[in-house]
């Protein structure tokens, strides 16, 4: 990633906190994260450090209880309603931990892929070709007319994946895309999805507790009972993954 | 990508899909839409039905009104014609049809046939001059033609029915002779031709006053007044003649015009005059008989009315719960809220509209059907007038059907979405003691307004739409003490086995969520007290003797509206409890394998649909007998051996539906469930 390439994702000082039957529960304490556009972090931690609770601040799906989140120029903490909506529409795509939650059972693949565009308007016949060239992109391209019911595991996380970046986002936040994978499968997603993130120019921040992952990303950001704690630059750029 | 799925998706192909991928709730969405206003359309289609059949019935026997006077002359006749048909229509407007003034006189006996002496059989016979204005109107000519009015000559043209003709061995041009004796001490021959022979195009026409003539020889009226100079044994009468029809009258138009026709009566009366008509008699009976039945069929209609919303919005909030995820979703995805309400909403409302289509054709099948098993009451008699009455109430279902479904869909997506894209469980309808009690008040207040004093005079001046509000405040009254009466309902009183592990569980889920069974115990105690009601309507002989039409359509009205209820109570009953079967299958089912009989949680799931069912039934049962009383005359001995028949009836549908709600969710897997609970 070049030095001079504007920032991304800004966030500094977050902590966040929510309710669980009445109790509070301190997710995040104090987390530090910038990135510049199109730059790619894989965010490591144990179970509970607080990995998913930042996806959601992040996806604009929870507000932050504390500190200042900036991304594509949007502080998250000041949106309103319909400029969050826009957000999540235009700025970021999210890929759930199941992904199948991302997923409409009753529209066919393609379909599925269209739900974020036809959010803010009507689908153009080159929306479909987009949405077409995402499922290619993503070996679905012959699946198109299916149901999600009918795709294997690895399909249905390549199509939540490929609905997630219909829009194409600037940013893709994605929970464990790996976790229900074998690494064979895994690794020829995760190159597929470089290949990909390149030629859109999006940024992303994978969680994941694979240190496998991080062979795919610029850098890993290792999050410790809801702090970010640096760790060394992974030096692996798109194309060398797919190698 | 393959050829042929490049088909652009839209936001309406989005919620069609959304609304019937899951096709077993489609369908109950479908068929609780459908019956929603398929049930209170088809009563007051056949109350309106019954109705129009039973005041046709009334007019056909007793429709008719005459004004009877001897008039000497032609000129007398035309004044009493005059005079009678300015005051009538004066008094009743357009309500009274004319059927033509007559004027008869005779008997005449014939004393010469075809210029020879008349046979002994036919100088025994009368016969009857008549005068008989638009008789052309109301008969076939078989041979020759009608006499010309006023032709005059040397004999007299006349016509006489085929049948007399027949009867009498005459023939078309035989000639006639009949003697009188005109004046004192002086003899007149009077002499006639047959030119014509007919019959009547319809023997119950109101024309014929209920019985064709046979031996009447017809002529115009100069040649009947020519005839009456020669002093025939009765001096001419005239008569004038109304008949009041039911596209004339009209349903609104027949209690006004009973006291009008009473009025012209009255006022028609003189010493040389003759007034015929049991037509305002037969109205205020009919008119009475007719609200009592139109009221029961009024309240029976708005419990079901509002027994099918109720019904609707179960369903709905069960079937967008399960799409609770999926709407989170595209809110998730940046999705405006307004347009996943729509997507939301167009996708119930669509499958409505075919529900709408399907209410429609359910409504004019079962008219048809009963039009044409000739059980008195048909579509046929329904008027014009009818109809923006029909369409009102059905728009005001429809109306509500569309508030209800466009509500349920905006508090399904008002929440934003949870980072989990799960919806937060419902925990029903809970309230306290205060709103339950107000609720009762009011609805005993309702219940009680048809006999709170001066109701009556109230009911009798107010117009029938303000009638038929009124009406239904004691339906709306017992709706509102059921609604009191689930809210203040201890539900966990009626477990039974308290004490045994089911029996605490049952007891603890009702205590820990006391409303959560609360829509399907107002469903339940709705269609019982619909039941108990419709029993008690139609064995206390709200409908009155003498009524078939009126009679046949508040029995059918009452059965189509208490089995109609009960089936949509008991399928919305059975719905929310397969719910709960579900939920509560997730609930327990690691304990399952830790051990827990399947069993244990059947039968105390089979504990809360029992005690909810009972305590229902009865507090429907209560009702509906509550409600008979308000509305209908008090019942006899009968209905009260009829209502408790019907308490027994219920109480055997309390049994079946608790032995069902055993079996139920033994029939469920838990290890099918759980994933999806």
């Amino acid at each position: 990633m070049s030095a001079t390439a504007p920032s991304l994702v800004s966030v500094s000082g977050l902590a966040h906190t929510y309710g669980v039957a009445g109790e509070r529960v301190v997710a995040l304490r104090r987390v530090d994260i910038e990135l510049a556009a199109g730059e790619r972090v894989a965010v490591m931690g144990r179970s509970g450090s607080g990995k998913t609770t930042l996806l959601n601040v992040l996806a604009a799906l929870e507000t932050p209880s504390r500190g200042r989140v900036a991304i594509g120029g949007h502080d998250l903490a000041r949106l309103d309603r319909r400029r969050r909506d826009a957000y999540r529409r235009d700025v970021v795509g999210y890929v759930w931990q199941q992904p199948e939650d991302g997923l409409l059972p009753g529209l066919t693949v393609l379909e599925n892929v269209l739900v974020p565009v036809i959010g803010s308007r009507h689908a153009r016949p080159e929306d479909v070709a987009v949405a077409g060239r995402l499922l290619d992109a993503m070996r679905l391209g012959e699946r198109a007319g299916d149901r999600p019911a009918r795709l294997s595991a690895i399909e249905t996380q390549r199509l939540a994946i490929a609905v997630a970046l219909a829009n194409r986002p600037q940013l893709l936040l994605a929970d464990e895309l790996t976790a229900r994978l074998d690494w064979g499968v895994a690794r020829e997603l995760l190159g597929d999805l470089a290949a990909l993130l390149g030629q859109l120019g999006a940024g992303a921040i994978l969680v994941t507790h694979d240190p496998r992952v991080a062979r795919y990303v610029d850098r890993v950001l290792l999050l410790r009972d809801g702090v970010t704690v640096p760790a060394p630059e992974t030096g692996m750029t798109a194309g060398a993954a797919g190698r | 990508m393959t050829a042929g799925s490049n088909a652009a998706l839209t936001r309406g192909r989005l919620a069609w899909r959304q609304a019937t991928h899951r096709g077993g709730w489609a369908l109950a969405l479908w068929l609780s839409l459908a019956a929603a206003i398929a049930l209170p359309a088809l009563l007051l289609l056949l109350n309106a039905m019954a109705v129009e059949s039973g005041l046709a019935e009334t007019l056909s026997a007793d429709g008719g009104f005459s004004v009877r006077q001897t008039v000497p002359d032609v000129d007398a006749f035309n004044a009493l014609d005059r005079q009678v048909s300015a005051r009538v229509a004066a008094r009743t407007g357009d309500a009274l049809v004319a059927l033509g003034p007559t004027a008869t006189t005779g008997p005449l006996h014939l004393v010469t046939v075809r210029s020879e002496q008349a046979p002994a059989a036919l100088t025994q016979r009368t016969l009857t001059a008549t005068y008989a204005a638009h008789l052309a109107d109301h008969v076939a000519v078989v041979a020759g033609e009608l006499p010309v009015e006023g032709l005059g000559g040397g004999e007299t043209a006349v016509a006489m029915p085929r049948a007399g003709a027949d009867q009498l061995g005459l023939g078309l041009s035989d000639r006639l002779c009949a003697d009188f004796t005109a004046g004192p001490g002086a003899q007149a021959r009077w002499c006639a031709r047959i030119v014509g022979l007919w019959r009547p195009l319809a023997a119950d026409d109101p024309f014929w006053n209920g019985e064709v003539p046979r031996l009447e020889l017809t002529m115009g009226r100069f040649d009947l007044f020519e005839l009456a100079k020669l002093h025939p044994p009765q001096a001419p009468v005239g008569s004038i003649r109304y008949w009041a029809t039911p596209w004339a009258v009209g349903l609104g138009g027949a209690s006004g015009l009973a006291g009008r026709v009473g009025e012209l009566a009255a006022d028609m009366r003189a010493p040389n005059r003759q007034v015929d008509s049991r037509l305002d008699r037969s109205l205020i009976a009919f008119t009475a008989r007719q609200r009592t039945a139109s009221a029961a069929i009024h309240a029976l209609a708005a419990l079901i009315a509002v027994l099918g919303l109720t019904a609707v919005a179960l369903v709905v909030n069960r079937f967008l719960a399960m799409q609770s995820r999926e709407l989170a979703l595209l809110r998730a995805r940046g999705w405006p809220r307004g347009r996943v309400w729509r997507v939301a909403f167009v996708g119930v409302g669509a499958v409505g509209m075919t529900a709408v289509a399907a209410a429609v054709a359910i409504c004019a099948i079962a008219a048809a059907v009963l039009s044409a098993t000739g059980s008195g009451v048909s579509v046929l008699s329904l008027q014009p007038s009818d109809l923006p009455g029909l369409l009102a109430a059905v728009a005001a279902i429809a109306v509500a059907l569309v508030g209800l479904l466009a509500l349920l869909a905006a508090r399904a997506v008002w929440h934003e979405p949870r980072p989990s894209l799960r919806g937060p469980e419902g925990r029903g309808t809970t309230g306290g003691a205060a709103p339950a009690i107000a609720l009762g008040a009011v609805g005993l207040a309702g219940m009680a307004l048809p006999h709170l004093p001066g109701a009556a005079a109230a009911l009798a001046a107010a117009g029938s739409e303000a009638r038929d509000a009124l009406l239904v405040a004691p339906a709306l009254g017992a709706i509102l003490i059921a609604a009191g009466a689930v809210m203040l309902r201890p539900p966990a009183v009626w477990i039974r086995g308290r004490g045994t592990v089911h029996g605490e569980l049952a007891g603890f889920q009702l205590e820990r969520r006391p409303g959560q069974h609360a829509g399907a115990a107002f469903l339940l105690m709705v269609a019982s007290a619909g039941a108990v009601f419709a029993a008690l309507a139609v064995t206390s002989g709200a409908a009155g003797a003498g009524q078939p039409g009126l009679r046949v359509g508040l029995d059918v009205a009452m059965a189509a509206g208490a089995i109609g209820g009960l089936v949509v109570a008991l399928a919305g009953f059975g719905l929310h409890f397969r719910g709960a079967a579900r939920r509560r299958v997730g609930e327990y089912g690691g304990l399952f394998a830790h051990g827990l009989p399947p069993a244990i949680v059947s039968r105390s799931l089979a504990a809360e649909q029992a005690a909810t069912a009972g305590s229902a039934l009865v507090g429907g049962c209560v009702l509906g007998a509550a409600l008979a009383l308000a509305v209908l005359p008090m019942p006899p001995a009968a209905a009260v051996l009829a209502g408790l028949a019907a308490v027994v009836g219920l109480g055997l549908c309390a049994a079946a539906i608790a032995s069902i709600s055993r079996r139920v969710p033994d029939r469920i897997d838990p290890l099918r469930l759980r994933g999806r609970a």
